[in-house]
């Protein structure tokens, strides 16, 4: 189902990219569809179409809102790899990496621009009330994924080293669960459900689910293989604040913890393999991946444990049990 | 006052401010349910909570917090987005507000209806539930009796509701007129600024003007076919302050 709404979600996201074509900006347009373009997981758009379909609606309901929710991720995306200075992305070279800074970032923004066009149609297709509550439900998820953003990249910048586990979760809450998992399900759970669902019910499970996503994908950082998209290693050159890289460091002795932060106080060009050779050590020596894998899987049972409770009324639906197969499927994604 | 002789206050049953007011952000435990790991993690009361069950306690907690920061963030949001001045609105400025959905409601529906009958697949669908033949006695074919396409045109300051009841099919061409719209209040002046006419598709183009002291009154008129003086409906025209 992943692919079929995905595929689904992508068609519709092509019908404005071949309107945009229509009239076709120099050093912009073939940016703005390179990383939509590009085979993602389309988990957030298929998220929202399933909710929707598990809630009452048809699939078209929610797929003006399912669109914009790619285009925003594509467009976030752009920004992210910018902004930690990544160097791949869904096994090619990043935007920023191709075609610059200034012209990847311009592209970022006019993609963000975009997605807000599948909103305002949503009027014709939903109706105004619900299309009102999609736009504040997305204004609510823009907030907090920048709050979260912020809050990773201002660890990282001022080199805060005495990053806890909470801390770690509620970034990971603010930065991915949000916009992954939470406002997917909510938005079409709001479409399905014509406007009639308390929205907050999804908040526990989608953050579970965000959270034991947001782990698996850091781990995969560090023992992922051939397909997983992305540098490997990358966030130990980035001093990403993982929970392993946490947990290494409270783990490990004084004089340790001292080179730790020599390691993370370096910026970015100045980290060397040895170094990340070094915080990788430090990871296995510690059993700190392991550690991570067992917290990724508690949230995981606690996610089985709230799904009964948002969707156990819902009747038997090949939805539903799609958004069951998800809470497997997070952590054991390769 | 002897310090027996003082009032004291009952001593709370909590010493911490309740953090998740959100019954659902709360934790398991919180809601008297057994959590997720209880069982497997928690074997009795002393034991000392494992790795996982201590993060999901803590997921449990940042969720909360997270959905009462939330709600605190949305009250000053909607405070900053509201003027001070603002009066809540009044019980006449959402009539108002709903009589004007209610009578784009009424054209929609106007329109879907005559869309529908223009369809030959609904009309067919629409004659069999009813059981009748739509198509009346003395008009010409291809005509539909019962039901006209109309097109309203309004040109007023006011707020104004029309109403016309169901016109037999109109010939195209057909000449109507109305000799002007009266209401109950002598000192109401008639409306006369209307134009009916009967395009070549049958469908009818309605215009209205209404001046801009017209009283707030209800006003009423006979639609009658100009060469046969044949009245065919009513058309009746409220205007609202």
């Amino acid at each position: 189902m992943l692919k079929e709404y995905g595929d689904a979600a992508r068609a519709t996201m092509e019908r404005y990219f071949a309107a945009a074509a229509a009239a076709p900006s120099p050093y912009l347009h073939d940016l703005v569809v390179d990383y939509p373009r590009r085979p993602g997981k389309m988990l957030r758009s298929s998220l929202c179409i399933a909710h929707a379909r598990a809630f009452g609606a048809d699939a078209e309901s929610a797929m003006l809102t399912a669109a914009a929710i790619e285009m925003l991720h594509n467009a976030l995306l752009v920004h992210d790899d910018i902004q930690d200075g990544s160097e791949e992305r869904r096994g090619r070279p990043t935007l920023h990496a191709e075609h610059g800074i200034p012209l990847a970032l311009n592209a970022g923004d006019m993609l963000m621009l975009h997605s807000l066009r599948p909103l305002m149609d949503n009027t014709d297709r939903i109706g105004e009330r619900l299309a009102l509550e999609v736009l504040l439900e997305t204004e609510v998820m823009a907030r907090e994924s920048a709050e979260g953003q912020a809050l990773e990249l201002g660890w990282r910048d001022l080199n805060v080293v005495s990053v806890t586990e909470a801390d770690y979760l509620k970034m990971v809450l603010k930065k991915t669960a949000w916009f992954s998992t939470i406002y997917p399900a909510r938005v079409g759970a709001i479409i399905g459900s014509n406007g009639r669902v308390d929205t907050s019910i999804f908040m526990n499970f989608g953050f579970f689910l965000g959270a034991a996503f947001q782990i698996r994908d850091d781990i995969l950082n560090l023992v992922g293989d051939a397909g997983y998209g992305k540098e490997l290693a990358g966030d130990l050159y980035e001093g990403k604040r993982t929970l392993m890289l946490i947990h290494a460091r409270q783990s490990c002795s004084k004089r340790d913890r001292a080179k730790f932060d020599k390691i993370l106080a370096l910026p970015r060009r100045d980290r060397t393999v040895e170094h990340a050779s070094w915080l990788r050590a430090a990871m296995d020596r510690h059993g700190s991946i392991d550690h991570a894998r067992r917290i990724a899987e508690g949230l995981v049972g606690a996610a089985h444990h709230e799904f009964s409770r948002v969707y156990g009324h819902l009747p038997d639906s090949r939805d539903k049990r799609f958004i069951a197969a998800l809470i497997p499927w997070v952590i054991e994604r390769s | 006052m002897a310090s027996s002789q003082r009032l004291h206050r009952t001593v709370p049953d909590r010493d911490r401010p309740h953090r998740a007011v959100r019954s659902d952000a709360a934790s398991p435990a919180a809601r008297g349910q057994p959590g997720p790991t209880a069982a497997i993690h928690n074997p009795s009361p002393d034991a000392k909570p494992s790795v996982v069950t201590s993060a999901v306690e803590t997921a449990y907690r940042v969720v909360g917090d997270n959905v009462e920061e939330g709600r605190l963030a949305a009250e000053r949001l909607h405070a900053a987005a509201r003027p001070p001045e603002q009066e809540p609105p009044s019980v006449k400025a959402v009539a108002n507000r709903l009589m004007h959905m209610y009578r784009e409601l009424a054209i929609t529906s106007a329109d879907l209806v005559a869309a529908l009958l223009r369809d030959s697949d609904a009309r067919a669908l629409v004659d069999q539930i009813s059981g009748q033949n739509r198509h009346a006695p003395g008009h010409g074919a291809g005509v539909a009796a019962g039901a006209v396409s109309i097109t309203q045109r309004v040109r007023s300051r006011k707020s104004v509701e029309v109403t016309l009841t169901s016109l037999p099919g109109l010939r195209p061409g057909t000449a109507l007129a109305v000799a002007g719209l009266h209401a109950l209040t002598p000192a109401s002046t008639p409306i006369s600024g209307i134009v009916l006419v009967v395009g070549a598709d049958g469908r009818l183009e309605v215009d209205i003007t209404v001046p801009d002291n017209q009283a707030a009154d209800v006003y009423c008129g006979t639609v009658v076919d100009v060469c046969s003086r044949q009245p065919l409906g009513s058309l009746t025209v409220r205007v609202i302050e």
